[in-house]
């Protein structure tokens, strides 16, 4: 495992709005394009759960957005804690307890 | 623009058919909606045929067992919501005038065995389960819901599939909701009685113009008063909870316009079927649809309300009164056909339903929102 990561995003460059995860295009149909962007990985958990041995998490990243991710381990988790995204062996981030 | 309505309805049992059943199951789903119509393939001139798992036959292949007369056989194909939105299209086709008749078939039954949430994955979606525990564990914590509000929304789905004689799950006995907090874990909060068995099968509806009608019997007819769908609307700063159906806003801007294309009000409507693969859903359509507010629904489940008696007693209509996605099952495409049917079957009755909505989410995502008036 490495430290806190970021995650690919993308701004609109007039509205400011983020997409995580990017998305090419700002989303009201001007085909205007968004600029890649990293924003941190961590927030506040919103919910939890698991499903087939893996752990799950409704997250509120400090950025403004709502993402769904994957936590680390089984657990315990804590609603309102914060969380942080690291890499596992696997290359793909996932979520602990700060 | 013509009116549109439906005027036959059929359908198959839902549940494990196995491969290589999705041709017979719908032949006898279409074979099922002409009977119910008193008419015969040939009086059909177009066929919109749905399936929403991509190992499923093609609808030609049905279109082709009923008959060689050479009418149009068009696919559609729009996740859970393909059944509402084949009935769209149909519906789209007669408003337009092309043609006074139409078909409509939702079949979904994969030739070889692949599982529903695999292909729903395979789209980079979590496992549907995943994202609707995390919806009800965020509403456990916001506006204090419970499990017990989440099993009684489950129980009422599965007592009513008991008098559904084509739902895949048909309990012996009445279930309460012990029971349903006692089933397996899926994804906790929701259990395997929260959550839809998925299924395969087959449903169908004949519609046809105003003009047309007087080729039906009369006590056959239920009016298309509204058929609205939508797909999610940007609005700046929204946050986005999920890939799967989108976010409150679609719910609720479909609804809005659905109401509002039929000229009633929710206070109007006697009858819902709702888009329930997983308890909490239903539990946030009652207010998504306009029947509830934030606050009070928790209240009203536990009065009773959404279930039996629930128009004479709360002025608010049923949900969910053939089993719903959570007892009845969720083939697929056969579900938006299915409300259909169970809709023509409560407003056929002799009670007092007069006007029934049905909703389907669609992965990605869409929203169908269909209201229905007996004339």
């Amino acid at each position: 495992m490495n430290g806190t990561t970021t995650l690919s995003a993308s701004r609109d460059p007039l509205t400011g709005q983020l997409y995580v995860p990017p998305r090419r295009f700002a989303a009201d149909g001007s085909l205007r394009e968004c600029e890649a962007v990293q924003v941190a990985a961590q927030g506040v958990l919103l919910a939890h759960t698991s499903y087939g041995g893996t752990a799950y998490g409704l997250l509120d990243l400090d950025s403004g957005t709502r993402i769904q991710v994957r936590l680390l381990g089984d657990g315990p988790h804590t609603c309102g804690a914060r969380y942080h995204g690291v890499r596992n062996e696997d290359g793909k981030v996932v979520f602990d307890h700060e | 623009m013509n009116d549109v309505y439906v005027v036959g309805v059929g359908m198959t049992v839902f549940g494990a058919h196995g491969p290589g059943m999705g041709v017979a199951l719908g032949v006898e789903a279409a074979r099922a909606a002409l009977a119910d119509a008193r008419t015969s393939f040939a009086g059909i001139e177009a066929v919109y045929a749905g399936s929403a798992h991509p190992l499923s036959p093609r609808g030609v292949l049905v279109a082709r067992e009923l008959g060689l007369t050479g009418v149009p056989v068009q696919h559609v194909s729009n996740a859970s919501a393909t059944g509402l939105a084949a009935v769209h299209e149909a519906a789209t086709a007669i408003e337009a005038g092309r043609v006074d008749t139409a078909l409509v078939i939702g079949l979904d039954s994969p030739e070889t065995e692949m599982p529903t949430e695999s292909v729903i994955t395979s789209e980079g979606n979590l496992p549907p389960a995943v994202s609707f525990a995390l919806w009800a564990g965020q509403r456990i914590g916001e506006h204090g819901t419970t499990l017990g509000h989440l099993a009684a929304v489950a129980a009422k789905n599965w007592n009513y599939a008991r008098d559904n004689p084509f739902a895949a799950r048909r309990a012996p006995h009445p279930v309460d909701a012990d029971r349903i907090l006692n089933s397996r874990i899926v994804a906790d909060p929701l259990t395997a009685m929260m959550c839809t068995p998925w299924g395969e099968g087959a449903a169908a509806a004949v519609l046809c113009s105003g003009q047309a009608l007087a080729r039906f019997p009369e006590d056959r007819a239920v009016h298309l008063a509204a058929s609205v769908t939508r797909s999610e609307r940007y609005n700046p700063g929204e946050v986005l909870q999920g890939a799967i159906v989108g976010s409150a806003a679609l719910t609720r801007d479909t609804a809005r316009a659905a109401l509002q294309q039929a000229e009633i009000g929710p206070d109007d409507v006697d009858v819902v079927q709702v888009h329930d693969a997983f308890a909490i859903e239903e539990i946030l359509y009652y207010e998504l649809l306009g029947f509830s507010e934030p606050g009070q629904t928790e209240e009203l489940i536990e009065a009773g309300a959404f279930g039996p008696g629930s128009r004479k007693r709360f002025g608010l209509p049923e949900f969910s009164t053939d089993g719903g996605l959570i007892a009845r099952g969720h083939p697929g495409a056969p579900t938006g056909l299915a409300q259909i049917w169970e809709t023509v079957r409560r407003l056929r009755a002799n009670d007092p339903d007069r006007i029934g909505m049905c909703h389907l989410l669609g992965s990605g995502a869409t929203c169908i929102v269909q209201v229905l008036q007996r004339p």
